[in-house]
């Protein structure tokens, strides 16, 4: 290769290269600025129908970015002022709270349409509600069997029982809230017992009761609106919940929200979106679509969670959950909580 | 050998800053602790059951991609039998089939006990393998016979001829391969996180997914890289100061041991077995749940724009990552500058980090550099909001590989050549465009190759440093697989297994036997190697 | 004046000073050797004069070119230097012809086809000149380095120990065709080497270097008959150093009588070289043969003379004595040889 060769081809290639980059950068990069940009925790479950309803109705322009909940939130932290992102929907309280501690949230006010799980400051608001709570086989367990969280740590479930990996952010939620309700003595004391049973630890909640289904154990824990996922597409699957803790203080509710982005440059737009989200026919459409709680009145969840009737609910205690997420993942190491 | 100069060499200069801004971010991490001391007491009993994990993770991963791979390369090396040209080219492709879709295809399949160390190490072994494996081949077919006849001669057989003669001589490039797998294995996240395996890795995960601490995230990332780096200094110190083999000339390799009757059989269908469980089962399996999926109308949105993005990002990366590799290199030679070695070979440390962790060292310095430039010229996002953050978190994480295999190249072009080349009217520009691209042929081509085919698997960095509308087909697994939808996650990640395959094909084209060929053969991941000067 | 001049040399590298203030002339068409024991600085003094490296002090000069010397350094490629490596350093990825071309891609297409074509013919490759370098043997490698320095029509070809990779019995053969290539392209050329035997018989002149500086330089036969030194005398060829009692053209020794080319008296040291003493076999002689070698047209003995000393004599193989035996030596007739400090 001549001298000459090599120059012509480093400097085509060169440019070349250039154009793609610029090409690429174009073609993958940034939002218009007519788009409501969302950065949603929310997306694994595909294309929802009230958003979609939302930019036909109100002939908007919605773009949503997926991820998990930290990936969003560092992506907020490190982009500051030019954040693209107008609005911020979690699948659990801590995330919000964690939002709202690093400033990323600005209030907005929605007046009375805002629904009773919302920020006292207005910077963020419940969009569904979701139960963790006891899942047991219809087969081999009787209704009252068990009734309660503590109750999983009952020698009669050595071997029989089934958790969802302890890195899940709904379980550390479900500990974190557990702490500060309870105090750490009592929380170590039910985890301790829990781990007593030799749990099998599986990776996901549909793991968990499949794993039920199948009979290789016989109680878990998991969110609601999983069963109810399974209920729909088999309506004889061998297994159903308890309402846990009814006779205390209820069974742990956690939350997915919505905030608005502090810097947005669609803030009206945005608040336009949330009250959208939360009439009560959008949220029967999370309720009936993914078996999820309305947090609203007039809206029906789904008929699979619906024939559980009605329960005494422990909403989770986000500022308090939120402040000892860390505790809780140091205590669920400590335990053996894999 | 060059114009030694007594002022500090401008190209020794500037391989340093370039090392440097590949290295840079990285100083974030130990940073964290002046930042926001105690992230490590806050999380205190993470520290010793990671300490635990990761150790039997290392010595059972480096036992066992030693044994599987220096055992398949001494077998299809020396001995002959049915069908081995084609099992050769197979046992590489193992290389394709990113961990954690493996780990997802073994998850299914329900076998008792996976779901712990002892299954890591497994799926590890069995997918990590090809590292070691392309390396000691490459070292065997590169062995002068006379040193194994000199063995023969001495009364040794052929077997044991292999064991003390060969296999030593090849230690050099088998450590290096190791080395490679120890470091994919440290750096891996979604394995240890479907089979429940504490690593250093999962503690960053879970304290800084989980408990928004960052600043932790990033101290037991140091702890990480400490490991890391011992693990190198070791594979040094084992290695010893190694000398180049004997080098063979053409018509002088090993000639190979035809094997006959049950030994045949064995040698032609175990690595067959172990390609399939590997590959071809899991490959099935997806393909199975894609046709599922499609018949469904399960498919992840967007898949399309997903499938574009991941082969648009991996082909430019696949451009950028040798030719930064390649500046790097070169620096170091024509400065012969200890000083830019050193630095050089910091920068490739990124390999070594998980992906999440580099990707959270790169966006913070990124972050404050695009304010500041957004302050004066008003370009906003220009770099995080852009491909421009995550090609160079790909750089930081993937310089080790594209460097391995362009070092190795280059290792085998003795400075005599450039001295030659000099005293024959040649300035620094022709030496390198008449006698080191011709000769580095191999040795680029082999590292964009892996550099595509990792970018295409890659996952944690992408998540968090893609743009908008920039997502890719690991991003699709694994939002399906996050909500167990396994059919919906068939499909793209079918498309990476596939997709990666073609490189790898490539590769192995590449390394083929014969002469001249064995002679440029790049050995990836050497690396590890300390460019010494080339004995006379 | 001197085609290649090289005045007051140094060159250290940390603490060893490889070339100390090394002066060296090479007349146009020269083929002047440097001989020296392997750590010298030969092969640094051809790096330098190369521009492989920079010299601390001193100049070099090229047919009337400062290339090297304070303030101005020349760099390799225009110093229209040829070098052949030890190792010949031949381009993989290039045929015999593509090797042989290299440096002449500033000429036009004719000149350089007609110059690798001419080249390849004297070194006696031209059928060869497709193939790679890989194909060829030793002998031939290193014939395709030297075309490949000397196309370029260089003012001066270096090379760096060229025949020690190649077979002993090949080498004398191999030397003389290199000599008569050299010869035949008119090159001015300087050739390193530690083998004595190679420099004797190829150089018009050489240079005996030691510790970085030149001991001394003469043609080969008034390096070997008059060395300068001890020490010369010790490297170049076998010799046997005598003390004796110098009276004007004769010297007497233990051993007889030798005649002195220069006039001397009183005590001096003789570099006497084996073949300077002759044996006959004598029952009762003076010494006894302690080892035998045969080198096929001649066979060097070493003796323990009476009085102690240990003597090396080179005869023709005509005529075998055996170890053990008795022999009588003394001087051979018109033995002249060295003084010697």
């Amino acid at each position: 290769m001549s001298r000459r060769r090599l120059l012509a081809l480093l400097i085509a290639g060169a440019t070349l290269v250039m154009l793609a980059f610029v090409g690429v950068i174009l073609a993958t990069s940034g939002s218009s600025s007519d788009e409501l940009v969302i950065y949603s925790a929310r997306s694994h479950y595909g294309e929802e129908e009230p958003f979609e309803r939302f930019a036909k109705e109100m002939d908007e322009n919605l773009r949503i970015r997926g991820g998990s909940a930290s990936e969003l939130y560092e992506r907020l932290r490190s982009e500051g002022k030019d954040t693209p992102a107008d609005l911020l929907i979690t699948v659990d309280a801590a995330n919000l709270w964690r939002a709202k501690q690093a400033g990323l949230l600005e209030p907005v006010d929605i007046g009375d349409k805002a629904p009773s799980v919302s920020d006292p400051e207005n910077s963020w608001f419940g969009l569904t509600l979701r139960a963790r709570t006891i899942m047991r086989s219809t087969e081999r367990v009787r209704p009252g069997e068990i009734t309660t969280y503590a109750g999983l740590g009952d020698p009669r479930w050595k071997g029989r029982l089934c958790l969802r990996s302890g890195t899940s952010e709904y379980n550390v939620s479900f500990v974190a809230d557990r702490l500060a309700k309870f105090g750490r003595p009592a929380t170590e004391r039910m985890l301790r017992r829990w781990m007593a049973n030799d749990p099998n630890i599986l990776g996901s909640d549909t793991d968990v009761l499949e794993a039920i289904a199948d009979g290789d154990c016989d109680v878990g824990l998991t969110n609601s609106y999983y069963l109810g996922r399974e209920l729909e597409e088999n309506p004889d699957f061998p297994v159903t919940l308890e309402w846990a803790d009814q006779q205390v203080r209820g069974t742990h509710v956690n939350l997915s929200g919505v905030g608005v982005v502090r810097g947005t440059d669609q803030p009206d737009t945005a608040r336009k979106l949330i009250e959208f989200l939360l009439e009560p026919r959008q949220q029967e459409v999370f309720a009936q679509n993914n078996h999820e709680f309305p947090v609203v009145k007039g809206a029906r969840p789904s008929a699979e969670i619906a024939r559980f009737g009605n329960f005494k609910r422990d909403p989770i205690d986000v500022d308090g959950a939120g402040a000892h997420l860390t505790e809780a993942l140091n205590l669920m190491d400590e335990v053996g909580w894999d | 050998m060059g114009l030694t100069a007594r002022r500090l060499d401008g190209f020794a200069v500037g391989t340093v800053l370039c090392a440097l801004l590949v290295a840079g971010p990285l100083i974030g991490l130990p940073l964290s602790f002046i930042v926001a001391p105690g992230g490590l007491s806050r999380f205190s009993g993470f520290v010793p059951e990671a300490v635990e994990a990761t150790a039997a993770l290392l010595v059972g991963v480096g036992a066992g991609t030693f044994l599987l791979g220096t055992a398949l390369a001494a077998l299809v090396s020396f001995f002959e039998f049915p069908g081995r040209r084609w099992i050769e080219w197979a046992l590489v492709l193992p290389l394709a089939m990113p961990g954690y879709v493996f780990t997802l295809f073994a998850l299914g399949l329900d076998l008792p006990g996976i779901r712990s160390t002892l299954g890591a190490v497994c799926v590890f072994t069995l997918v990590l393998y090809p590292y070691v494996y392309l390396l000691a081949r490459a070292a065997f077919l590169s062995q002068s016979r006379t040193l194994l006849e000199a063995a023969r001669g001495l009364g040794l057989s052929r077997a044991r001829a292999i064991l003390r003669v060969g296999l030593p001589l090849a230690r050099p490039a088998i450590l290096g391969g190791v080395a490679l797998a120890l470091m994919e294995a440290l750096a891996d996240f979604g394995t240890v996180n479907l089979l429940g395996v504490r690593t250093f890795t999962d503690a960053i995960y879970r304290v800084w997914f989980i408990a928004f601490d960052r600043e932790a995230a990033m101290q037991f990332a140091m702890l990480l890289v400490s490991v890391t780096l011992t693990l190198l200094v070791l594979e040094r110190l084992v290695r010893g100061r190694a000398r180049h083999a004997q080098l063979a000339t053409r018509g002088d390799l090993v000639p190979p041991l035809r094997l006959r009757g049950v030994a045949a059989l064995a040698a032609a269908i175990l690595p067959l077995a172990l390609v399939g469980l590997v590959v071809i089962a899991p490959l099935a399996q997806l393909g199975v749940w894609s046709l599922q999926s499609i018949h469904e109308g399960l498919l992840a949105p967007e898949f399309a724009t997903a499938a574009r993005n991941s082969v648009l990002l991996a082909g430019m990366s696949a451009i950028l990552v040798p030719v930064v590799a390649l500046l790097l290199a070169y620096g170091v030679r024509a400065s012969r500058s200890r000083g830019a070695a050193v630095a050089s070979r910091t920068a490739t440390i990124g390999y070594g980090l998980p992906g999440s962790v580099v990707a959270v060292a790169v966006i913070v310095p990124l972050g404050w550099l695009e304010r500041r430039i957004d302050g004066v010229a008003g370009t906003g996002l220009l770099l995080t909001g852009t491909v421009i953050g995550l090609f160079y978190a790909y750089v930081v994480r993937f310089l080790a590989l594209a460097w391995g295999a362009i070092e190795a190249s280059l290792i085998r072009i003795p400075r005599q050549l450039d001295d030659a080349a000099r005293g024959l009217g040649c300035d620094r520009l022709d030496v390198l465009a008449r006698v080191h691209v011709p000769l580095l042929r191999t040795g680029l081509v082999t590292a964009a190759l892996l550099v595509f085919v990792e970018v295409m698997k890659e996952l944690p960095a992408t998540l968090l440093l893609r743009p908008l509308g920039g997502d890719t087909l690991a991003i699709a697994v694994w939002q399906a697989t996050t909500e167990s939808l396994f059919k919906t996650a068939a499909l793209p990640a079918l498309l990476i297994v596939l997709v990666g395959l073609l490189p790898v094909a490539l590769m192995i084209r590449l390394s083929g036997r014969g002469g001249v060929d064995v002679e440029a053969t790049p050995a990836v991941g050497a690396w590890v190697d300390e460019p010494e000067a080339v004995p006379a | 004046m001197s085609h290649v001049r090289v005045r007051g040399l140094s060159k250290s590298f940390g603490a060893i000073d490889a070339v100390r203030e090394l002066n060296l002339e090479i007349e146009r068409g020269e083929l002047m050797a440097v001989l020296g024991p392997s750590g010298c600085g030969k092969t640094t003094l051809l790096r330098v004069i190369a521009g492989f490296e920079q010299p601390d002090a001193g100049c070099v000069v090229v047919s009337d070119e400062v290339v090297a010397g304070p303030g101005r350094i020349v760099p390799p490629e225009r110093r229209r230097v040829g070098m052949v490596f030890q190792d010949y350093a031949l381009f993989p990825h290039l045929s015999v012809e593509g090797n042989v071309a290299f440096g002449l891609s500033k000429r036009s297409r004719e000149e350089r086809d007609a110059l690798s074509r001419r080249t390849l013919e004297l070194v006696g490759l031209q059928h060869k000149a497709r193939r790679g370098v890989h194909e060829l043997s030793g002998g031939e490698r290193q014939r395709v380095a030297l075309a490949r320095a000397l196309a370029p029509e260089p003012e001066l070809v270096l090379l760096d120990e060229p025949f020690s990779n190649l077979d002993a019995t090949l080498r004398a053969g191999l030397r003389r065709e290199v000599e008569l290539i050299l010869r035949d392209a008119e090159a001015t050329a300087l050739l390193v080497t530690h083998d004595q035997e190679e420099a004797l018989s190829l150089a018009d002149r050489l240079a005996v270097m030691r510790d970085g500086e030149i001991v001394q330089v003469g043609p080969p036969v008034e390096v070997y008959g008059e060395p300068a030194t001890r020490w010369a005398a010790q490297f170049v060829g076998e010799v046997n150093v005598l003390s004796g009692v110098a009276r004007g053209t004769g010297v007497e020794t233990e051993l007889g009588v030798f005649d002195l080319r220069v006039p001397a008296t009183g005590s001096v040291q003789l570099a006497v070289r084996p073949e300077q003493l002759e044996l006959s076999a004598r029952e009762g002689g003076n010494a006894e043969v302690v080892a035998r070698e045969f080198r096929g047209h001649d066979v060097l003995y070493r003796l323990r003379h009476e009085g102690g000393k240990v003597l090396l004599v080179q005869l023709p193989s005509l005529r075998l004595h055996e170890v053990g035996d008795s022999v009588f030596v003394r001087p051979a007739p018109s033995a002249v040889p060295a003084l010697v400090d």
